[in-house]
This record gives structure tokens, sequence and C-alpha cells, in this order.
């Protein structure tokens, strides 16, 4: 499994004080715009970073996913009252364990109260070890174009690491039915005993086109529907930030990747603004980044260069003091909107940050 | 027959005739996280052991947090220090850089080259080892096609001056354009992927080595890297 870094662990270790309870007694972090974050941005971070190198990034999301799944349950279990028979049962593995409250806290409630999804388990067979799970409104796919492919590489790893934990067996899954496949919802079967899959089914360029306008334009969509009726269109903070952190944490060469997604997507969204004074270019993405719930950012000249500062950044927000500036995708996404914008190369450095223990983030063009 | 340097790594050797070609330049490629810089580490610390000098180009880690790491492996540096020399391309991002080699904007190619030919003169002659972590940072903030020209000019200045040098990519954060450049002006290319709890290298390409194109799993355990077939 990953190694998860010392400062990941510390983070995870906070995450624990979430616990499973509603999402609305979850302790507030940020005043102005709320612990949620529109998925678009969690759904531009993954189907950014797969579509880098899919043959690589797929296995590698899939790990993480699960990884972060059998993290997640752990916390949620050592928050739970499990009762000493279910203990018992956990330890000499029996399927039945997944009906009962234990799994259905740690892992249905949880999701639902991350905004992650809406699961449940439409088929069980305790002898064949094999489950199915229907994810509905999962925050991996909805909204995606239909591209008859089946994309939820990370949620679906996601469930098999959940049930690993509370089986103490290995689990693993394969997607048999996605919202980006034309489905209604997506659902998993889930094999206990099984190994690590062999082959994923891997997007080509053609397909990363199709997600990433289709990402690219809800972002931009002030007037569109809400693509999920039950759990809205925005993803609990926490929850993003385990994906992102762990990506942050897991190597220093992170930071390229993760600034990169960032610059990709600063890029697209400001060929599609098309502001002409620089005023009205800097206006837009800060209020580009406020709707989306990324940060609060404003701005001042200093000399030749820009200074930004984002408050309540979506990326460490409620971290804990890594001794590290961790909002990379933010940077690279100042950078890619102010290239583009300004039709010339430009590189921000994050020079403060929350997760550094500054008490802001700030960042400068060089 | 072709002189080799030994890895530090014995199963990673025995799948390349006992180690990478002298003077040789070889590319890694691979996700963040499966272990590209701790075999890149590795290696350099097997060169201190053996008296030959190391110079380590960070661009995403601090030279201190560079040693902490080794030193986390338990590879003692203290007497092997004054033989590494870094080229700190990364403090410059975070302000309040020191140390002999400081670039003071990794945008400005030529004086990272500069740096890289200071190091060179300091060293003098024989086998030495070099890392470039990463070539992506590099990428990144440099201008792409002045570092597809500048790329080739370092590896070969670095060949001439005797260093074995290994250049890491991140997989993807580059155009085809760059990987094609890359591939062309090394001698070696290792691939690296990760699957699960598994990670796994595969030697891809190694100029004047007979070798399987297999991937081979291995582990980064307390004590380092170990290649397990």
């Amino acid at each position: 499994m990953f190694q998860a870094s010392p400062e990941y662990v510390k983070y995870l270790e906070s995450f624990k004080r979430f616990g499973v309870r509603e999402f609305a007694e979850m302790p507030v972090q940020r005043k102005h715009l709320g612990d949620a974050i529109s998925m678009l941005v969690r759904q531009d971070l993954e189907f950014g970073i797969l579509g880098l190198a899919p043959k690589t990034y797929t296995p590698y999301i899939y790990s993480w996913g699960k990884f972060v799944g059998l993290q997640v349950a752990k916390q949620a279990l050592s928050t739970l009252k499990v009762s000493t028979a279910t203990r018992i049962a956990a330890r000499v593995f029996t399927m039945s364990l997944l009906k009962t409250g234990v799994y259905q806290d740690a892992f249905a409630r949880g999701w639902m109260e991350n905004l992650a999804g809406i699961p449940s388990m439409t088929y069980f067979d305790e002898r064949a070890k094999v489950f199915r799970t229907r994810d509905a409104e999962c925050d991996e796919a909805s909204g995606f174009p239909n591209i008859g492919k089946r994309v939820c590489f990370y949620e679906g790893a996601a469930i098999a690491g959940t049930t690993e934990t509370a089986l103490g067996r290995p689990v693993n899954v394969f997607e048999t039915k996605c919202v980006a496949n034309g489905d209604p919802d997506c659902e998993f079967i889930a094999e206990v005993d099984s190994p690590f899959p062999r082959e994923f089914c891997l997007l080509n360029d053609g397909d990363f086109r199709k997600i990433r306008k289709s990402i690219i334009d809800n972002m931009l969509s002030t007037k569109r529907a809400i693509i999920r009726n039950q759990l809205g269109d925005y993803t609990h903070l926490a929850q993003f930030q385990v994906l992102y952190l762990g990506i942050f944490l897991s190597s220093p060469g992170s930071h390229t990747m993760l600034y990169w997604v960032g610059k990709n997507t600063g890029n697209e969204i400001a060929a599609k603004v098309r502001e002409r004074t620089m005023s009205a270019q800097l206006k837009a993405m800060s209020d580009f980044l406020a709707r989306l719930k990324i940060g609060v950012l404003t701005w001042e000249r200093d000399g030749n260069k820009l200074i930004f500062e984002v408050k309540e950044s979506a990326f460490s927000t409620g971290a804990a003091n890594f001794h590290k500036r961790i909002c990379s995708y933010l940077a690279g996404f100042i950078a890619g909107f102010l290239g583009t914008s300004w039709k010339k190369p430009v590189n921000v450095v994050e020079t403060e940050c929350l997760a550094n223990g500054d008490k802001t983030c700030r960042f400068e063009t060089v | 027959m072709v002189e080799r340097v030994k890895t530090g790594i014995p199963g990673l050797d025995k799948l390349i005739e006992g180690g990478f070609p002298v003077c040789s330049s070889i590319l890694f490629v691979g996700p963040p996280g499966v272990g590209k810089s701790t075999i890149a580490e590795q290696f350099i610390f097997e060169g201190l052991r053996n008296k030959q000098p190391g110079l380590y180009v960070t661009l995403d880690s601090s030279p201190k947090e560079v040693v902490k790491s080794m030193e986390d492996f338990g590879w003692k540096l203290d007497s092997l220090k004054s033989m590494l020399k870094f080229i700190d391309g990364y403090s410059w991002r975070i302000g309040g850089a020191s140390g002999e080699f400081v670039i003071s904007n990794l945008s400005n190619i030529n004086e990272l080259n500069i740096a890289i030919s200071e190091v060179i003169k300091a060293h003098g002659a024989g086998t030495k080892r070099k890392i470039f972590d990463s070539v992506s940072t590099l990428l990144l903030y440099a201008d792409p096609s002045l570092v597809v020209k500048m790329i080739p000019v370092i590896v070969a200045k670095s060949r001439e001056a005797g260093y074995v040098q290994i250049l890491i990519l991140e997989e993807g954060v580059h155009d085809p354009k760059t990987v094609t450049t890359l591939n062309y002006v090394t001698d070696g290319l290792i691939e690296f992927k990760m699957e699960e709890d598994r990670r796994f290298l595969r030697i891809a390409r190694m100029k004047g080595t007979a070798h399987s194109r297999d991937w081979v799993p291995f582990d980064v355990t307390d004590k380092g890297v170990i290649v397990k077939k």
C-alpha cells in the first residue's frame, strides 16, 4: 500500500475529528465559503492527473482510492461504538458483517455525509463472497457526457478499501455501470479475496477531451441546472483534502504534477473568459475561485510583480502545520489563467501557506 | 567490455549486467511517490561510499530535506558530505535560500547551466555521479523550448566530465517532443509504475547492456530500495 508520509498520517488524525456525523454538525473551518467545494474541482483534479499518462495514473488513482478508503474507514470505525461481538466477528471473518450497522455506518453514512454519493447494496452473495453496490449521484462522474466507458476508478477503489478494512480481507472491485457510460447511476461489483485488477478501462485522448470540456463548461456555467438533485454539486472539504493532500504529500514530485494540472485548467478557463483589461481578468479569476469555493482571492501590485492573497484556501484550510506550501494546484491555476490572459508565460510561486503555519496563503508572479 | 558502476541496489545491478555503464545518462520515468528519488539517493550514496563525488541538482526539495531523507534510511553521510555537492533550485520558490550553489530563479536556465559547470570544475577528474531531480520541475518554470535545447548540453557536458547521471521525470507532465529529446540524449530508460501496494520497474532501454523488458517488483524498505527479482 502507499507509504503515507508522517504529515499525511497527521492529517488523517485530524480528519478523525470529523468522525462519522451529520454534515451539518461537522466543525466549520471556513467562515465565508463554508466547508464544501464544488465537485467539479475534485473531478478536474482527478481527471487532470489521469489525463497526464492514463496507463500509469489509472492504477495509481485506483491504488490511491483504495488507500484512502482503507484509512478513512479505520478512522470512522475508531469513532464508532462497535460491539465486542462485531469486533470478534470481524476477526473470524464473516461476509454478513457487511450487512451490519458497522459497515453501513463506516461506509454508507460516511459516503453520504461527505457528499460523495448515495451508495446502496443491491446484491449480496455470502457464499460467493461477492456483492454489488449502486452509487447514485457519485461525485466522480456526475455531469459527465456519455463516452461509453466506466471511469470511477477512485470511487470503486474506495469501496474496496472500506470493505477491506471491515472484513480484514483483500477486496477489489470492477465497475459495471457508470454515468459516463450512459447509465443512470454508477455500480460496482466487489469480490472478496480477489486480486488487484489486471487491466483497467483506459481512457484515450478523445475521452479526456470530452470529459475536460464537460468539466470546464460546467465550471463556467453560472446558470446550469444542479447536476445532483439530492446531494447538490458540492462535496465536503475534508473528503476533497483527503484526496488532494494524500497525493501532494506522497512525494516532492507531486507539486509539479498538481501545479501542471492547475495550470492546464487555468489556461482553459482564461481562454473562455476572454476579458481584455487586467483588472477585469483578475476579477473574473477571483469570482471563479469564490464561486467554486476554492478560495477568496485578492491582489495587489508590488513593482513588476503581482501579489495574491487567497483566504480560506480549499487545499490548506484546516490542515495541520506540515511546514510545506501545499496549494500547488492553485499556484498553477493562477499561472495558467494569467499566462493565457496575457499571452505570455507566467509562473507563480506560493510564498506563504496555512499548511506552513502562516496566517494566510500568498502567491506571487515570478 | 563496458565498465560499470554499481547502483547500490544489488537486485537492480543484476538486471543490467552489474550496474550503469560509466559516463551513461539514465532517464527515470514514473508517477510521484513510486520511489524514483529514493533509488537516485541510494545510487548517489553508493558512489560516496566508494569515494565517487556526487552532484545533486534538487528542484523539488531543499538540500537539507534530501540529506534528511537519505539519513532516514540509515545512510550515514557525516564523513562523506564533503564529496556531495548540491545545486539548490528549490529554495528560491520559498525564499531564504543559502548554500554554495543556489539558483535565484529557475526560469533563468543559464544560471543552472553555469552552476553545473562550476561544480564540474570543483569536482575534478574521475568517475562521479549526478542526479537531476527533476527535469519536470525545470520544464514547469523555465521556457520548455530552452530546456529542450539546454538538457542535451548539460547531459553531454556531464558525460564528458565523467558523471554517471540520473534524470528524473514525472510521467505525463511534458509534451511528446520533450520526451523524444530526452530519450534521444540519454543512454538508458527505466520506467516505474505502482499497483496498490506493489511497485514495479522496467529496464526499457540500456545502451550496451543485455536486459529483459519485464516489469520487476521492488520494495521501499526502511533500509532503502530492494529489487526482488
